[in-house]
């Protein structure tokens, strides 16, 4: 059986990882924009 | 089915309408960088890594992702979610294919002129069939899907909902091109993204992690299983279609034209690391449905149901279905539009121009492409009105473009082959692995096509291997 | 035959069919607003039953059934009746069938893999030696 603390880590993890990849884009357009290299 | 929409059809109507208003604006104005054939098909080879990496991440998260991710969660348990984020290994994959396809082909517009050049006419047509039958039944599987979407949360009848999405998607891709896809999908990424931390992040607060553990193991042991069966018979299955999906089609190879050549392999790359938690993002909220004492009536229902509860729970109900709403169309759309437009790139270069020979003029081209799209939407529209279950189609076409995957390896990498046995390992893998969908089960249909496909290429560098011209 | 005129619906394709993965889809006929509740148990005897369900819904989706056999039972609330008892059969997939799928996935996943890693780092060499 997979233990609680692996199931509770894999979903915290899962979660913030896709938190940090909404940023990520966020701070990439950003930087985008400014070097003029957006498209 | 629609028994208690969660929102009127009112509601629903003016939803999509309000946000396809804002992408069919956005597709007008930025359909206007697109000066010339080129442009508007590859969004002027100059796109940078975050509109990259986005627009690959939010075609390959589709209205299937987010749904089915949770009925994995809820029927297979752990494995069923973290087998679906293997999926993303065909984007990350990708990148290493990337630079040696710019390098190769330096004006390639589609994956079309690449089967051309290493396998000549007959493979041309080979990959066209397939990929024409692959694209067509994910586009067709998308408009089913927003239709019962709409119908499950609003009431709008199936109809007139799937029809609503798709002129949606029709016009602002015939307006704008790969500028206006790349463009929206950058945005619905954004909401796909924030809306799924969002529900989740809910689910987590509303649950006691060790009391819900507890009850996962007393009700529902199966899904803490380590070693479950039916979540791992079918992980390599489908880690392989994944691999197909991607290593051939056109939808993949437009982008890796489109984007700058530095930023392309980084940004498939990126792409992938930012889809892989999602399939646990979304599902995971399925183990939390027991725990909370959320009835689940229907297990192709059961994402909107455990987040409209949370969301209920929360005190935010009303919002719940708008929500979901919202993130569900921005997944489909984010695929439809990247469809309409690789299909009928496929159509305007390869069969128009290619095996017809015809020349398209530059003056001519926008019109002509307008009329490709429109013509694939109404193709789209007269697949998926009857309601047939298309998505059959979808899983069945695994074999045929798992069987793709050794042919571009070894035309992108190889520099020997023997092209008619290579050719002859598309279709016997093709063949065998619908075949072995039928009598050994569907979870070995694409290792199947893969695996003969595999053996056949690996021959061919072997018996008589001629060097590519 | 239960003394109410509740039943579970497909009971004969729930009963003659195995599932593989321990879900199994549950729907009875109500009127509005009647709640029941929903009995698992080990044998048809139901003592020690866990109550997997309470409310007004029609059905319900159990799923992470263990292997071997399963009973449910629905009965109304109010008055206490139950639906004749509903066996369930969860047999996974064999062991040894899975091992030989794994292995044989793994193998051409593997090789995959294994050939657009080096092929991509031998076109990349040559990239890099032509100065391109």
């Amino acid at each position: 059986m997979f233990s609680p603390s692996f199931l509770q880590g894999l979903i915290v993890l899962a979660l913030v990882w896709t938190g940090l990849g909404a940023l990520a884009l966020v701070v990439l357009i950003v930087r985008d924009w400014i070097k003029g290299t957006l498209w | 089915m629609a028994a208690q929409a969660a929102m009127s059809p009112a509601t629903g109507w003016a939803i999509v309408i309000v946000l396809g208003l804002l992408w069919v604006g956005l597709g007008v104005f930025w359909g206007r960088k697109a000066k010339t054939s080129e442009g508007f098909m590859l969004a002027g080879r100059n796109v940078g890594l975050s509109l990259g990496s986005a627009t690959a991440m939010a075609t390959w998260v589709t209205s299937n992702t987010t749904m089915l991710a949770p009925v994995f969660a809820l029927t297979l348990g752990v494995w069923g979610m973290l087998a679906y984020s293997t999926a993303s290994f065909g984007l990350i994959l990708f990148a290493l294919f990337v630079p040696r396809i710019r390098q190769l082909l330096p004006a390639g517009v589609t994956a079309g002129d690449f089967f051309r050049l290493r396998y000549g006419s007959f493979g041309w047509a080979l990959f066209l069939l397939i990929t024409m039958l692959y694209s067509l039944s994910w586009l067709v599987s998308m408009a089913i899907a927003g239709g019962d979407l709409l119908l499950a949360l609003t009431g709008i009848s199936y109809l007139q909902g799937m029809t609503l999405i798709l002129v949606v998607c029709v016009l602002y891709t015939l307006f704008g091109g790969l500028f206006a896809v790349i463009g929206t999908d950058f945005l619905q990424s954004l909401i796909i993204l924030v809306g799924i931390v969002f529900i989740g992040g809910l689910v987590v607060t509303q649950l006691d992690f060790a009391e819900a553990y507890e009850h996962i193991a007393t009700y529902q042991p199966s899904l803490l299983k380590i070693a479950m069966p039916a979540a791992l018979l079918a992980v390599f299955n489908n880690m392989l279609f994944g691999f197909g999906e991607v290593f051939h089609n056109n939808v993949w190879w437009s982008r890796a034209f489109a984007m700058r050549k530095d930023v392309a392999p980084r940004a498939f790359f990126l792409s992938g690391l930012l889809w892989f938690p999602i399939p646990i993002a979304a599902g995971f909220i399925a183990l939390a449905a027991g725990p909370l004492g959320i009835n689940i009536v229907a297990e192709n229902q059961t994402g909107p149901t455990v987040a409209a509860a949370v969301m209920g729970n929360a005190g935010l109900g009303a919002m719940a279905g708008i929500l979901i709403l919202i993130v569900l169309f921005c997944s489909m759309a984010s695929s439809i539009d990247s469809l309409l437009a690789a299909t009928s790139d496929l159509l305007l270069k390869d069969v128009h121009g290619g095996l017809l020979g015809r020349q398209i003029r530059e003056e001519s081209f926008r019109k002509l492409a307008a009329g490709v799209i429109v013509g694939v939407g109404i193709l789209a529209w007269l697949l998926a009105a009857p309601h047939w279950p298309i998505i059959n189609a979808l899983f069945i076409s695994g074999p045929l473009v798992g069987s793709l995957i050794w042919p571009v390896i070894a035309g992108l990498f190889w520099k020997r082959v023997n092209r008619s046995l290579v050719l002859a390992g598309i279709i016997l893998g093709s063949g065998l692995g619908v075949t072995a969908y039928f009598t050994l089960g569907w979870f070995t249909a694409t290792l199947v096509g893969a695996g003969v496909s595999m053996l056949f290429t690996i021959a061919s560098r072997l018996i008589a291997p001629k060097a590519f011209s | 035959m239960g003394t109410a005129g509740i039943d579970f619906l497909d009971r004969e394709e729930l009963e003659a069919g195995v599932s593989d993965n321990g879900a199994v889809t549950l729907a009875w006929e109500i009127e509005e607003g009647t709640r029941v509740i929903l009995e698992q148990g080990i044998d048809d005897a139901f003592d020690d039953a866990l109550v997997r369900y309470r409310g007004p819904d029609s059905g319900s989706v159990v799923t992470g059934l263990a292997e071997g056999d399963h009973y449910f039972r629905v009965g109304i609330e109010e008055t206490g009746e139950w639906s004749p008892p509903l066996k369930v059969k969860v047999t996974f997939f064999d062991r040894s069938a899975l091992i030989l799928l794994l292995a044989i996935g793994g193998v051409v996943v593997g090789f995959t893999i294994g050939a657009i890693v080096i092929g991509h780092l031998r076109t990349r060499n040559e990239r890099e030696e032509a100065g391109s």
